[in-house]
This record gives C-alpha cells, structure tokens and sequence, in this order.
C-alpha cells in the first residue's frame, strides 16, 4: 500500500511511466515466495516482446508517418482535399478532418499531427471566416483522429497486447473510423452553413491537377485497405511495404526528404517515439503478469457480475470507464495496463473482441481531447499560443459529437464486425490446409533446423487430416491466423513424425 | 559537469547512428522478404530459393525491433521525451517544479538500476541456455559447437559452422560474457541502455537540482530554454534530434 502511494506520488511529479512500472513489477514478483530479480523481466524476451513477429509493424510504420510528416505531403493532402471537397458547406473543415485521418493513422495520434496539418490549416480556416473557436478545436480533434485506420500503430499495440489477428483488428476499424470522420464533417457543414463561409466551386481540372500531384501518396491507403480486404497483403508485409515505398517516394521521386540532412533526423525522431512506447510495454509487461498470476481480471470480472447483469449496462460502464482512463493516461499505456483487465470482462459479456478493441480505441481517441490533461490540449496550446482553458471550451462541442460517434459504434457492433466477419467467411471457403501442433510447445519453435522440435507446426491438407479420422472443423484459429489442431503424442506417431524430434 | 554534457551528447550521437544503421537495415530487409514472399505466390523458382534462404530474416527482424526499442527509449531520456505525467508540473511554480524534477529523476533513475539488475539477471539465464542445435558430442561429453575442434567439424557431413557468431562469441568471452546463443547475446543491448538511462535520469535530477541552487536567474533562464524548445517543436522542428542527425 504504502509502495502504491509513493509510486502514485512519483507519477504525479512526472516521473517516465516506464520506471513506475518497472517498480511496480520489482516489487510485486519479490514478494512473492518464488519471485527473483529475472522473473521481474523473462517475459520481456519471450513472445510477449521480444520475439514477437508483429512487433516490428510499429517501428516501420511510425518511421513512414514521419517521413509523411516531414515531407511535402501535408501541402499536396491539402491541396488534394481542398480541391475535391472545397464546395461543399465546411468543405475546409471536411478537408481538415480528412488530411488529420489520413496522418493520424500513420504516426498514432503522437500530435505530430497538430504540428503538421492543424499548423497548415488554421490560418486557412481563420482566413475563410470559420469561428476562431470552432478552428481551434476542429485542427485540435483532427490531431487524434483517424486513430481506426489502417495501419494505426495503437490498433496494431492493442492487437498484439489482446492476442487478435493484427490484419483483422485494422480492417474493423475501418467503418467506424468513417462514422466518426463523418458526424464531424457534418458539424463542420452546419458550422460551415450557419456562418456563411463563402464555399470554392468545383473545377475537374485542377481537381485532377491535384490527385495527379498526390498519386504516390494517395495509392498508399488505397493499397493497404485493398491489400488487408483482398487477403494480399498481411501486416507484416504491408509494414515493410509502407516503409521502402514512402522512403523511396519522398527521397527518389518527390526529393522532399534529403537522405543526408534529413534522413538521420527523422529515423531519430521516430524512434525516440518508439522507444518512449515499447519500454512501457516491456516494464509493464513484468506488473501485467504479476496481475494475471493473482487474478486481478477475474476478481474485477465477478465484482463487475455482481453489479452489472446485462451487456447494454456493462457497456455503459465500460464507456463510462474507458473515457476516465482516456483522461488519465496516454493511449499507448492504456493499451499495455488496461486491455488485460477488461478482456475477461468483456468476454463474459458476450463483446466481440473486434468491437471492444475498436470501442477501447475511439474512447482513447475521445481522451486525448478530454480536459485536464487531454495531449492534444496542450500540444495546440504550445503550437497555436492559446491557454490551455481556452482550448478546453473549444473542445467541448467535439467532444460532445465524438461521443454521438462513440454510442454509435458501441450499439451497432455490426458497424465493427461486419467487414471482418466477412473475410472470415471468404477465408474459410476454401479451407484445404491445417496447421497440426504437438501438445507441449516451446517458446521458440524450430528455429531453422529441419528436426521437428515441440510446438513446430505441420502443413497438411483437408484430406490428409480426415484419412486421419480428424474432423477439419475442430481446427481453431491461432493468433496468427492459421487454422490449427493440436494433435496427441500417438497421432503425430501415426503421422509418421516423432513427437520427440525426429526427422 | 561540462566534460559529462560532452561525453552523454557524444553517446547519443553514437547511439542515433546505431538507430539508423538498425532502421534502415531492417526496412531493406523487411522490404526484400515482402517482395520474395509475394514473388512465391506465382511459382518462381528463384523467390522459393531465396525465401528459404532468407529464414534468418524474421529472426533478425525481431532482435532489430528489440535495438530499436532500447536505443530509441535511451534517445527518448537523452531528449526527456519520456511518457509521463505532466500536468502538475505544468501547474505548479517554477521552484517547485524544478524541485519535482529533481526528485523524479532521481528517483527514476534509482529504480532503473533495479531494472537493469532484473534485465540482467534474465539476459544472463538466456545466455547460458545452449539448445541442442548448438550442441556436438566431444571427447569428454556435450561441447558447444562453437568450442568444436576442425576434425568433429568435419566429421559432421553438411554442417554449416556458425562462424560469424562463433567469432563475436569468442570477442564476448574476452570480456567475461559467455553467450550460448546468437538469440542471447542480441539481448545484452537491455541492460546496456537500461544503465545508461538510469545514468541520464539521475544526471537529470542532478541538473534540476543545480538550476534549483542557481536561484531565480537561473530558474528563468532554464524556463525561458524549455519555452524556446517547445516553441521549436511546435513548428516541427526537434533541435535534440536534429543536433544528433548531423554528423
């Protein structure tokens, strides 16, 4: 208790998140009787972390968001925006809302886009008679917006902290994302109308001038959202993608990015952000594990049943305590500490984990906003040299329609699962290969040697596994998204393949 | 003090090197596995070869992940960009912030000595594990195939020596660390930038503390420094990075 209090004490006076966790692990696992100084960190070089595979989407997808930041593709997005939403009413609110998803998406709501975009339109919105107020809290929103697009680093974190499939957690985010872009471009339409901002007309030409200008750019979400729909592309290929494919446009084809004056700094930048975000995952996993060995979730899960009995009320609540947690902490920490507690939770309610995760994720969204301490907040405040309590009152009304979005996607979870059930149902047409898997795995399967250690999967086909007398339905999903079927020591014999490691 | 300024801004150059270096290797390989990979889709002798000539690459393409983490949670002290709490400091009077910082710094820096003894407690568990891949029958009973003399070598048809990290393993073994695997001896970045950062955060509440002895001059002369940095920031420039991209 009293440790709890100093560490609380050490948070509020702004000590790295990073070193209070690792206290917190510290002194939990050495109090227990058969905790040591490496049980505090083993799980750190486990699948957890460090062997990982998705892990390595955040590096390379943060380094592209940079690039694109850093680049000239705020100017083109803009230009790009302004000239095929430009007459409608609060067409460059509309714009605003669009070029703020399209970088959020890419560099996770780090308020990189405040800087990049907000700085770009703000005047631009102030110099078309938009409300000085209405402005600042539109380019302030826009910093955290498009958080459910594809390939937002924080879905990718929750994804690889709730064990889901990476390339399915970004295709459901995509049709509340576009909710939430919409009520807002709505709201800025009526703004837009109420005021009588003078709206551009449309011109085909330059409207064309400017998709020709931004096609390297704009093929980029195209490519990713077709590739994660199509089944083309899974994540891990489109973070390696991504990353060779703006390098090379903004360096060989754009020459916006010098690979000498600019290069080192961006990859620098980039990966301080990286690195302020995985060093919390790593010391937190230490606290997290320590709450799993003592039942934290499952205790919080039957207090939760004791009072909470339907799943419309559970949701309430869980709104009600996701926006609080918004508030307080930052959306990458919240993800590492939180989503182990209400999974259980969630589960026993009936919640999809797609829908939670994308529900998690835009309450998130709503805190960076949420006074006192919202980030964005205090980002504008720094950039656009208003108070902080100034920006509180601008926020307001966007808070107010981000949760109109939020009540939206929280009670039409279809809104959320329909695309990704989808691709289930394709996926699992043609099912004619399984993966078979010994019962006892190891943490690191055969690591390219031709034995067949414990835990290494097996490739066969529909027909190998019913001349086995195996039921191809009793396959389950793995986190990698394989159909698999853990086979006993006697079937794998039976296979031909000795359960021991033989050949 | 200014020697220590030096030597932590020469590390940090070297360290923001290392980052390059790591980053840009891995979206090159990252980059080519994806191509080869989806090549494969379309039956082409050469792209099978070379993926499974590439196996190596998902496994250095996670150690490069974790280098990136470390290093880039080392910059992130270097540059004090660390994930915290901030708002009281925001709100307090400036003494008594700089009084905060102290006291943060030093505290977190103290426990992350006690994170460096934990990371390395279980770095040195994984270093001696040796799995039976890297493992050959000698004279006098199991020898890591790394300490294996030419003739049992050879006496294994086909079997691919591990020079590179037998190499790196014998410059490990001067120092007095034995690592069993190349997967281990990755792992000794951990505690290595752990210590180093527990160096800077407590080098940080120390020169919170000196500005605290300077008095008001002093006291307004390092707000007036944030208000100048964080003004620099807000118009997408970061001085610490760009100071550290220029060679």
């Amino acid at each position: 208790m009293i440790v709890a209090v100093a560490l609380i004490l050490l948070a509020l006076i702004g000590a790295p998140l990073f070193a209070l966790f690792g206290a917190a692990a510290m002194t939990l696992f050495l109090g227990m009787p058969e905790g040591t100084w490496a049980s505090v960190a083993i799980d750190v070089f486990s699948a957890k972390f460090a062997e990982d595979p998705n892990l390595m989407t955040i590096p390379l997808f943060t380094f592209a968001g940079y690039l694109l930041a850093e680049s000239g593709t705020p100017t083109r997005l803009v230009g790009l925006s302004r000239a095929w939403l430009g007459w409608m009413p609060g067409g460059l609110a509309a714009v605003c809302l669009m070029a703020s998803a399209f970088f959020t998406t890419f560099t996770g709501g780090s308020g990189i886009t405040i800087v990049a975009v907000g700085a770009l339109l703000y005047p631009a919105l102030k110099s078309e008679d938009y409300p000085e107020k209405f402005s600042m809290g539109l380019v302030t929103t826009g910093g955290s917006l498009g958080l459910l697009f594809p390939p937002s680093v924080p879905l990718i974190l929750y994804g690889i902290v709730a064990g889901l499939v990476i390339d399915k957690v970004l295709i459901a985010g995509i049709l509340p994302g576009i909710v939430v872009v919409f009520v807002l471009a709505v709201y800025g339409g009526l703004v837009g109308m109420r005021k009588g901002v003078q709206r551009s007309g449309f011109a085909m030409g330059p409207a064309l001038r400017s998709l020709w200008v931004a096609k390297w750019e704009v093929a980029i979400p195209v490519v990713l959202i077709g590739g994660f729909a199509s089944g083309l592309l899974r994540v891990h290929e489109a973070c390696a993608f991504t990353a060779v494919y703006v390098l090379f446009i903004e360096v060989f084809i754009y020459r916006d990015i010098s690979i000498r004056r600019d290069l080192p700094r961006i990859v620098i930048e980039s990966m301080t952000l990286v690195g302020a975000i995985l060093i919390i995952m790593a010391t937190a996993i230490g606290f997290v594990g320590w709450m799993i060995q003592a039942q934290i979730p499952m205790h919080l899960l039957a207090w939760m049943e004791s009072i909470v009995s339907s799943k419309f009320v559970f949701l309430i609540a869980l709104n009600i305590f996701l926006l609080f947690v918004g508030m307080m902490m930052d959306i990458f920490t919240a993800i590492v500490v939180v989503v182990p507690l209400i999974l259980p939770m969630a589960e026993a309610y009936g919640v999809d984990p797609y829908h939670l995760a994308i529900i998690f994720l835009l309450n998130l969204e709503i805190g960076y906003l949420t006074p006192p301490v919202g980030i964005n907040l205090f980002i504008s405040s720094i950039r656009f040299g208003k108070p902080v309590t100034y920006l509180y009152s601008a926020v307001l009304p966007f808070i107010g329609i981000l949760f109109i979005a939020l009540m939206i996607v929280t009670y039409i979870p279809a809104i959320t699962t329909f695309v990704p059930d989808l691709l289930e149902d394709e996926e699992e047409e043609p099912l004619d290969s399984f993966f078979v898997t010994s019962p006892e795995g190891d943490s690191t399967p055969g690591e390219g040697d031709d034995l067949l250690d414990e835990g290494d999967d097996v490739q066969l086909t529909a027909e190998e596994l019913e001349a086995l007398g195996l039921d191809p339905s009793q396959a389950a999903e793995s986190e990698d998204g394989e159909e698999e079927i853990e086979l006993t020591p006697e079937e794998l014999e039976s296979l031909g393949l000795d359960p021991n490691g033989t050949p | 003090m200014k020697w220590l300024r030096e030597l932590d801004r020469g590390w940090a150059r070297f360290e923001g090197w290392l980052t390059v270096g790591v980053l840009l290797f891995m979206v090159l390989v990252a980059g080519f596995q994806a191509l080869v990979r989806n090549l494969t889709r379309f039956d082409i002798d050469w792209a099978n070869t070379m993926l499974t000539d590439m196996e190596w690459a998902d496994s250095v393409l996670r150690k490069g992940t974790m280098w990136l983490a470390f290093l880039g949670a080392s910059l992130a002290t270097y540059s004090k960009k660390h994930i915290g709490i901030d708002v009281v400091l925001r709100l307090v009077p400036v003494r008594a912030k700089y009084t905060m910082l102290a006291c943060s710094g030093v505290l977190a820096g103290l426990i992350t000595f006690g994170l460096v003894y934990c990371f390395s407690a279980a770095v040195g568990l994984n270093l001696s594990e040796r799995p039976l891949e890297y493992e050959l029958l000698g004279d006098n009973g199991q020898i890591h195939v790394c300490d294996a003399s030419q003739a049992q070598i050879d006496a294994l048809h086909g079997f691919d020596m591990p020079t590179l990290f037998c190499g790196f393993r014998a410059v490990l073994d001067t120092i007095g660390i034995r690592s069993e695997t190349p997967g281990a001896a990755f792992q000794l970045i951990v505690p290595i930038m752990l210590f180093v950062m527990a160096l800077r955060l407590i080098g940080g509440g120390f020169a919170a503390l000196r500005i605290l002895g300077g008095g008001p001059s002093a006291l307004a002369a390092a707000e007036a420094e944030v208000r100048r940095k964080e003004q620099s920031e807000g118009t997408a420039e970061a001085p610490q990075a760009q100071e550290l991209g220029t060679p």
